[in-house]
């Protein structure tokens, strides 16, 4: 019985030592993937071998560093706070309950954490470093926050002086940034495209009689602006020419009147807000546009003439803008009176 | 590594389900990591159901100091942590009120519900490879159906999907059964023109093989299929589907679809191409472009249809989302074509709880006309337990 016992406990332990042989190998492996600056193929490692490697330090360090020269500045803390959770746990709550006793020379060399704490504070840091533009005012200060914790445990845990201080750096930068609301001027074009209706009168001036068009039109528009902002608000003014395809015909019965692919022209300009706290990066707002349209219309045989086939016209638009460094996303959508059914517009603005 | 990302999520970023294609803005590309069904649809798995308690749904309703792991732990059967590995029940409902042609004298106001399932997934193996999910419910009568003679016919309590699955490794997996076939997007709306105009809708799911195959960077899908069993033999839509969905950069799918199917009546040869891409935090585009060629030999009419769909899923904040959306449809047979433009909330205040308020200004552009627009407003009602 002992024997069995003995040769099962064998297995055991060849099976433990192999899968630690096998996770050393692999981890390596993603070391030699650091070195070759291939961050990518470190991740794909790791993946491929999650359930031997996620039992190793060595390995998940491997990663985190992966991740952050990857810019996954998230990514990478994950990382650390969990290579602080499941592997240094009781040394992890010695610290935050401040046990002198047993912060001794001891402590210091048999753990990572105070390299953990630093690469912490220092990702943190870079966070809140990262997103000035993107990131609402609360998410920024959450960062700032957990890097001044992880910054303090730091010293608690005898990190260099210098290390702090880079740190220190970093969060003193990023608060002249922030105290610093000026606004910032710069310049953007757009294409879009739009699409409207018109309500249009046809006069009958023998009889005095008045009936009521409707013109859906459909075209697009190019224009530039100017914007001013910071990181909380963006104020604009701009212009656009639009160009468009109308059809129209009559509402009122007895009246047969109908155009097709009838040419719409319009000079639009507008005032426009966006709010930047809701969202990392899109932005919503409001546009007050006025806008002169010129219509080719024909008029039908006899003593006719239009009302309003030339308007000057002004409205609200609700806008949202989706951002992705200088390329925008826009989408608009509102009413331009007197003119019945909404103004919308969906376009693509760069910014210089 | 995605255990890592979950718990990042879950975690660490604590101020900020149902799983849709827009959460590809979440970091999650494919369908099957929160999904039963590897292309999405259906009962979602525990991870899904953990990602949409934790990520997905806002905490409001939850004591700041409650841990997200213990809000995770919550998201089972009726906000219960599961107690076994193999059995999955779980039941949705989804009901909508509807305004149609608001402000106008035809305005019409209606209570929907869309509905009502209850579901079990069964699943067997050390990698869970063995599966099998049945749902039943309440499915009413399709508008165009109602008060015909046709609406007798139709069963209100039955399967919309059932099937049993075989993973044989983490690339490749079978299934069979009565499931949504391969193709596009598969936006929730199924009044989408991509989903009307490919006859996508919510009632055209067909007995089935899927055959799916994952790497890291693409899927495929090939969804040979003999209609729904449940219809008249006549009405069986025979055909096949296909999907493939490339990952182009980290949080961007480039995928092609093809289906071709036919009943005696109609004849439908569709092809598609989208994009799901990701932005920042929870951010996404989606875009989909497709034409359905159709013939109905008994009157021999030949028809061109396309259509485009575009969706922009915006995170305001944890639990709330705006979405952008416009659509475009056209028929060869005519030079009109339509696009509907609207605005929507989607609000998800609790796990497993969603509100979606929807906003459609549908325009016709018609060359021998010239009509209002026609607005429609929807409040829907999201639960799963």
């Amino acid at each position: 019985m002992l024997s069995k016992i003995i040769i099962f406990e064998f297995f055991i332990v060849m099976i433990f030592l192999n899968s630690s042989v096998y996770a050393g190998e692999v981890s390596r492996k993603m070391q030699m993937a650091l070195d070759k600056n291939q961050m990518e193929l470190v991740e794909d490692i790791y993946d491929e071998n999650e359930d031997e490697l996620k039992k190793d330090p060595e390995a998940l360090e491997r990663l985190a560093i992966s991740f952050e020269r990857r810019e996954k500045l998230k990514e990478s803390i994950e990382i650390y706070r969990n290579l602080i959770i499941n592997f240094n746990k009781q040394n992890h709550e010695a610290v935050l309950q401040d046990k002198k006793n047993e912060l001794n020379s001891s402590f210091f060399s048999g753990t990572k954490l105070p390299y953990y704490y630093y690469k912490l504070s220092f990702l943190y840091a870079s966070l809140f470093l990262k997103s000035s533009v993107y990131t609402s005012e609360t998410e920024r200060q959450k960062f700032k926050v957990s890097s001044e914790r992880f910054l303090d445990l730091s010293r608690k845990v005898g990190v260099g002086n210098l290390d702090i201080k880079q740190v220190q750096d970093l969060l003193s930068e990023k608060v002249k940034i922030d105290s610093d609301e000026d606004y910032q001027n710069s310049m953007y074009i757009f294409a879009e495209m739009v699409s409207w209706q018109d309500r249009v009168y046809l006069i009958n001036k023998s009889t005095n009689s008045k009936y009521a068009l409707l013109a859906t039109n459909i075209g697009s528009g190019i224009g530039i602006g100017l914007k001013t902002e910071n990181a909380r608000y963006e104020f604009s003014v701009e212009g656009s020419y639009v160009e468009g395809s109308s059809s129209i015909s009559s509402l009122t019965q007895g009246t047969t009147y109908q155009q097709s692919s009838v040419g719409v022209r319009s000079i639009n300009s507008g005032l426009g807000f966006y709010y930047k706290g809701l969202s990392k990066n899109v932005w919503v707002g409001l546009d007050l546009p006025i806008m002169y349209r010129v219509g080719d219309w024909e008029l039908p045989a006899g003593n006719y003439e239009f009302e309003r086939d030339r308007l000057l016209g002004l409205g609200y638009f609700l806008q949202t803008k989706f951002k992705v460094y200088s390329l925008s996303i826009r989408t608009r959508m509102g009413k331009i009176f007197p003119n019945p059914g909404t103004y919308w517009t969906i376009g693509a603005l760069y910014e210089f | 590594m995605k255990t890592f990302f979950v718990l990042f999520f879950l975690l660490i970023f604590i101020d900020n389900v149902q799983a849709y294609p827009n959460f590809i803005g979440h970091g999650y590309n494919s369908c099957q990591t929160c999904h039963y069904n590897p292309l999405g649809n259906g009962p979602i798995n525990d991870y899904g159901r953990a990602v949409g308690a934790t990520l997905i749904s806002s905490r409001g309703f939850y004591n700041n100091s409650k841990p997200e792991e213990l809000i995770a732990k919550e998201s089972g059967f009726f906000f219960k942590e599961a107690k076994n590995k193999f059995f999955r029940p779980s039941v949705m409902y989804r009901g909508l009120f509807l305004k149609r042609n608001f402000g106008e004298n035809n305005e019409q106001n209606e209570f929907i519900h869309m509905q009502a399932d209850a579901n079990v997934v069964l699943k067997f193996g050390q990698r869970d490879q063995f599966l099998s999910s049945f749902t039943f419910g309440y499915a009413p009568i399709p508008r165009a159906q109602q008060n015909t003679s046709q609406a007798n016919d139709i069963e209100k309590y039955r399967s919309r999907e059932h099937y049993l699955g075989w993973k044989i490794n983490s690339q490749f997996g079978i299934y069979a059964g009565l499931m949504d076939k391969a193709f596009g997007i598969r936006v929730a709306e199924h009044t989408a023109y991509s989903r009307t105009t490919t006859q996508l809708t919510m009632n055209d799911q067909a007995h089935g093989l899927l055959l799916h195959i994952s790497g890291e960077s693409y899927e495929f899908a090939l969804n040979p299929f003999v209609g729904n069993l449940a219809q008249a033999s006549n009405l069986r839509a025979v055909g096949a589907s296909s999907i493939f969905e490339a990952t182009i950069f980290e949080k961007n799918r480039l995928g092609f679809s093809l289906l071709s199917q036919k009943n005696d009546f109609l004849e439908n040869q569709s092809y598609a191409v989208h994009l799901r891409s990701g932005f920042g935090d929870g951010a996404s585009l989606l875009f989909e472009f497709g034409r359905s060629d159709k013939f109905a030999p008994i009157i021999g009419s030949k028809n061109k249809e396309y259509y485009s769909l575009f969706q922009n899923h915006i995170k305001f904040n944890r639990g709330v989302y705006l979405i952008n959306n416009i659509e475009y449809y056209k028929k060869s047979s005519d030079k009109s074509y339509k696009v509907r433009f609207g605005p929507s909330l989607q609000i998800f205040p609790i796990s497993k709880v969603e509100l979606k308020f929807d906003l459609y200004n549908t325009r016709n552009f018609s060359r021998t006309s010239s009509t209002k627009d026609r607005w429609d407003f929807l409040a829907q009602t999201h639960l799963w337990f």
